[in-house]
């Protein structure tokens, strides 16, 4: 054993350095094929292939899509984690309610897309509409929101509570002065990653609130809207040289920045509190 | 001084909705999963279920047969793990038991970006660049099979897999390191009697959370496996899993059909599959921490 002992490590190090080697170059491949197609696009004018080059829509689409389920899921998952870990006490019942939770972020985003289509669509008579995917997009985020913020906040040493406690000072203001702040920048980081997860959903979007965009789209919260990742898909079926090759840049670019910025928040909070001990 | 008053049972309210709002939810999935997969469940075709054959809007006789499709899900999930979890485990070890600080601090990032790119652009990665290969490679007359799904996908569940595997490893003490040192065990003969064996609850629930990743999946295997329902397990041909098929069908039948509650019905079964592998996951990762 001993013998092998270089070479089986050697071995491991390759694969881990090739799966990440992989990722860079998966990266450099979109970016370069993008700036490829851009170039190579001179003389084509828009929908030569049926698909439009106008990609502001669904870029607007996505964005408008995660900022409103930001506003519904970041209170309720952040307000439902509050209360299990400061104001739920301990039982069995929030342990398997913990459980559960943990195990519904897990699951795949069909299912989510065809409770939304059930509930949403059919059911509260949304329809295929920028409301039932925000609905949609809400349900399917809240459990990761809620996940992240209870470790967030269950990561806060007890004796920060005691102290304020001991102060006089009630639960809420407990939370709000002593435990909020430090968990904050976990929340955040978290909360970015999770914004990451719904702006390039595809399946659920296509249930629930999205059609094939042919170049024109009206922004009402009663319409179906358009969106990057499903534009993405379109675009790939119909046989499109450019259309694809230009959207999924800007969707990589878009998640890049949004992991770069969780990063950030990461290192610099992680710093300051090694600084502040 | 009166806002001081209210605030505490305020916010102790408004919490307590928040989350009750979230335990209505997850009840509402189940319920209505349950109530949309009921129609078919109690009617007579629920009989195919079990059929070779999935032919829900065939003229002479509509067969519901879940076996094709499962075998499409099965076939490219076990292909993707088979790939995925010699490959992360690998990982997984070399990031907790032997790369340095600085080394991990670079890779580990870098692996987990994988968890958070959008799927159908690892789908278009995979339509451009896998296809082709796979066509070329084994001289097929299609590139979009479901081996070639499976190698986007074992790259989907990488990260996965890796980063809970490492967790777990890390996770064990380092007391029990340092005895299997002691006792005269290398470095790989520690990793191998001593690290992997205590975390095996660990790295069980790094499988089956890729595993329902895994199986969960819809854009990439719509994008790449060719979406035809056949009874076969043979990696170079075309097949067509569960997600595939209610992704597929869900938009065109009529609701309340037979059609749209046996598409239910799969969603279901994914649904409790997938709950199930999560749960047990969890609950061995909770322990692993406790260990």
């Amino acid at each position: 054993m001993t013998r092998y002992e270089p070479a089986i490590i050697l071995l491991l190090r390759a694969t881990t350095w090739g799966v990440a080697l992989l990722t860079i170059a998966f990266i450099i491949f979109v970016l370069l094929n993008g700036a490829n197609a851009l170039f190579s696009a001179s003389g084509y004018s828009s929908g030569t292939f049926g698909m439009p080059t106008d990609i502001l829509p669904p870029l607007l689409g996505s964005l408008l899509l995660t900022i409103t389920t930001l506003l519904f899921a970041l209170p309720i998952g952040i307000g439902t984690a509050i209360w299990l870990t400061e104001f739920a006490g301990q039982s069995r019942l929030i342990d398997y309610l913990r459980l559960v939770t943990i195990a519904f972020s897990a699951l795949p985003s069909i299912i989510y897309g065809l409770f939304g289509m059930a509930l949403f669509v059919l059911t509260l008579g949304g329809g295929i509409s920028f409301i039932s995917g925000v609905g949609t997009l809400t349900c399917l985020l809240i459990p990761t929101i809620v996940v992240i913020s209870d470790e967030a906040l269950r990561s806060v040493p007890q004796g920060y509570r005691t102290a304020s406690l001991a102060l006089g000072a009630t639960r809420w203001t407990t939370v709000r002065t002593a435990v909020l702040p430090i968990a904050l920048s976990s929340i955040v980081t978290g909360a970015i990653l999770g914004i990451g997860r719904i702006i390039g959903s595809a399946a659920p979007l296509m249930l629930t609130a999205t059609v094939f965009y042919s170049g024109t789209i009206s922004f009402s919260p009663f319409n179906p809207v358009a969106a990057l990742p499903v534009h993405l898909f379109y675009a790939m079926g119909a046989s499109d040289p450019i259309a694809p090759s230009v959207t999924a840049p800007l969707l990589l670019v878009l998640t890049l920045v949004l992991y770069l910025v969780a990063f950030g928040v990461r290192r610099i909070s992680s710093r300051r509190i090694t600084a502040n001990e | 001084m009166n806002g001081r008053e209210y605030s505490e049972p305020l916010a102790k309210l408004t919490f307590g909705i928040f989350a009750g709002l979230v335990g209505l939810m997850i009840t509402a999935m189940l319920v209505l999963f349950v109530k949309e997969s009921l129609p078919f469940l109690t009617d007579s075709a629920v009989f195919s279920l079990f059929d070779k054959h999935w032919t829900p809007i065939s003229t002479q006789f509509s067969y519901y047969g879940i076996l094709p499709l499962l075998a499409g899900s099965v076939l490219v999930t076990v292909t993707a793990l088979l790939i995925a979890i010699p490959l992360g485990l690998m990982a997984g070890v070399y990031l907790a038991e032997i790369a340095g600080t600085r080394e991990r601090e670079l890779l580990k990032p870098t692996i987990e970006l994988i968890a958070g790119l959008p799927t159908v652009l690892l789908g278009f990665a995979g339509f451009v660049l896998i296809v082709p290969l796979v066509k070329s490679l084994f001289g097929l007359s299609i590139g979009l099979t479901a081996l070639t799904g499976a190698v986007v996908l074992a790259f989907m569940v990488l990260p996965t897999i890796i980063t809970i595997s490492d967790e777990a490893l890390r996770a064990i003490p380092s007391s029990y390191k340092h005895a299997g040192l002691a006792l005269g065990g290398g470095r790989l003969q520690t990793i191998l009697k001593v690290s992997i064996p205590s975390a095996k609850r660990g790295i069980l629930a790094a499988i089956l959370l890729g595993f329902s990743r895994a199986i969960g999946e819809t854009v990439i295997v719509v994008l790449l496996t060719g979406n035809s329902a056949q009874l076969s397990l043979h990696p170079f041909l075309p097949v067509r899993t569960i997600t595939a098929t209610i992704f597929g069908e869900i938009g065109g039948t009529v609701v309340g059909t037979t059609h749209y509650s046996a598409l239910f019905t799969m969603g279901l079964i994914l649904f409790l599959l997938a709950l199930t592998c999560n749960t047990i996951a969890y609950r061995f990762l909770n322990r692993t921490v406790q260990l």
